[in-house]
């Protein structure tokens, strides 16, 4: 015999469908996407959060905070950094701006990790080849052999620097600041940490192609990026999930480079040789911190096929993926673990750090 | 109908609308956007609005990306079905003009990967 329920009851469990309703539409975050031009390049965002105006108060910071260090930290435009290369070349002490000091003593423990191969003290090797500079690469040639040579006589590293509190003065004039393989990463750092100051717990950034990343997919799942392939346009080499805090870093020799006489000369320098390393089509690195990932990937790119599983240990860099110029790739034991729907064409060779 | 058959029918009903909330996924959205033309295949990003022309086997067809949709807004065909189409917004959707051989096609990283680092 079936017992009806009294009024009281199905009253009751509307109310109990009408709350849960309720509370599942209230708490759900909403992921905000879009991106902003800024730092010289298109910075992509999803950020997870149930309050708009938050994410809203996220997004303005994002733009302000990047625009800001964009100034300070800019090679060639007057600024800042611009200052302290002029007063560089001087030898003499002088009172860094505070706004590029922790990032200039940071770059030059990464470089001394780094055997120097990380090394943002060849500005003006930079500049000699043409890449400190507004424009597109049309037109763009190498520099003539003896102005590289003159400048390896030199030797410019970050060593020649020497900081004494908030003074600072290089031992050699040579030494010209370029601080562009660090500076993207040093402030995804300082973006994320105002983000989680405001409240943001989940949130994916991609700053021209590096990407750091905190808590998780609205849906409640890890980050997932795609490694872009190296020489297949609209292809990824594999997908990888990103763990809460973990920075995605990818240098490559095919977002910036110019054609010369059928050869390609990308913008990733050797300071050992002057010349662009040529060995090596894209490093990938995963490491919790951005500024590491970002000086990682390019000293990475500078040791090559050769050398980089002994940079990577000195840089305590666990997670590897390298594309050498032959196309051939190869990563690290806890890499290879990570990567997913590897692309069909690829096979990666596993290799362990000594 | 007795009370027991209401409140069947009222049972079912919620249940019905709550798997509806809880199982409705949002189609896969799009980021980039293929145009395939006589001149050959481009990835043109939706993240940024604007109206350019793409030129075909008759002529120039005139595409509107706003609000990471796209559509054809002017075309030299005939038929102006590719315009009558309008707006494509999610990852697959494909617009073609068959005419004037211009196709576009949504594609979703975003789909599969939240971003892609390169």
């Amino acid at each position: 015999m079936i017992r009806i329920p009294s009024r009281s009851h199905i009253a009751l469990f509307l109310l109990l469908v009408v709350v849960l309703l309720v509370s599942a539409c209230s708490k759900k975050p909403q992921l905000y996407r879009g991106s902003v031009f800024t730092f010289g390049t298109i910075v992509d965002y999803s950020i997870a959060s149930p309050d708009p105006a938050l994410a809203k108060r996220a997004i303005e910071a994002i733009q302000q905070d990047l625009d800001y260090m964009h100034v300070a930290f800019h090679a060639w435009h007057p600024g800042p950094l611009g200052r302290v290369n002029q007063l560089l070349k001087t030898t003499a002490f002088f009172t860094a701006n505070p706004s590029v000091l922790p990032l200039i003593k940071e770059s030059r423990q990464l470089s001394i990790l780094s055997q120097g191969l990380f090394n943002p003290a060849i500005g003006n090797l930079i500049r000699a080849w043409g890449f400190q500079r507004d424009l597109g690469p049309a037109g763009m040639a190498p520099p003539d052999a003896s102005v590289i040579q003159s400048w390896l006589a030199k030797k410019p590293g970050m060593t020649d620097i020497i900081i004494k509190n908030i003074q600072m003065r290089s031992t050699n004039p040579a030494v010209r600041l370029d601080l562009g393989a660090v500076a993207k990463g040093y402030a995804m750092e300082r973006i994320i940490q105002h983000l989680q100051d405001l409240g943001i717990k989940n949130v994916i950034l991609n700053a021209g192609g590096d990407i750091k990343a905190i808590g998780h997919h609205p849906d409640g799942r890890p980050w997932y990026v795609g490694i872009t392939h190296p020489r297949q346009k609209g292809a990824v080499l594999a997908g990888l999930d990103v763990m809460p805090g973990e920075s995605v870093f990818t240098s490559g020799d095919y977002e910036r480079f110019f054609m010369y006489k059928g050869k390609r000369y990308n913008h990733i320098i050797d300071p050992r040789t002057g010349y662009p390393a040529s060995h090596t089509q894209s490093v990938t690195v995963i490491t919790p911190s951005a500024t590491l990932a970002d000086a990682a990937s390019t000293a990475l790119f500078v040791a090559g096929p050769a050398q980089w599983p002994a940079i990577a240990k000195a840089m305590h860099i666990d997670y590897v993926l390298l594309v050498d110029a032959h196309g051939n790739a190869e990563a690290t034991p806890a890499m290879l673990k990570r990567l997913k729907q590897i692309n069909p064409t690829l096979k990666i060779r596993s290799r362990s750090l000594p | 109908m007795t009370l027991a058959d209401r409140l069947l029918l009222f049972v079912s009903i919620t249940g019905i609308v709550l798997l509806a909330y809880v199982t409705w996924q949002p189609s896969a959205y799009a980021d980039r956007v293929e145009i395939i033309s006589p001149s050959g295949r481009k990835i043109v990003s939706l993240r940024h609005d604007k109206t350019f022309f793409v030129t075909g086997a008759l002529g120039k067809s005139e595409l509107r990306i706003k609000g990471e949709r796209i559509r054809f807004v002017t075309s030299p065909c005939q038929t102006k079905f590719c315009i009558h189409q309008g707006w494509a917004s999610h990852s697959g959707d494909l617009r073609v003009c068959l005419p004037n051989k211009v196709s576009l096609r949504l594609l979703g990283s975003s789909s599969q990967f939240d971003s892609l680092t390169f």
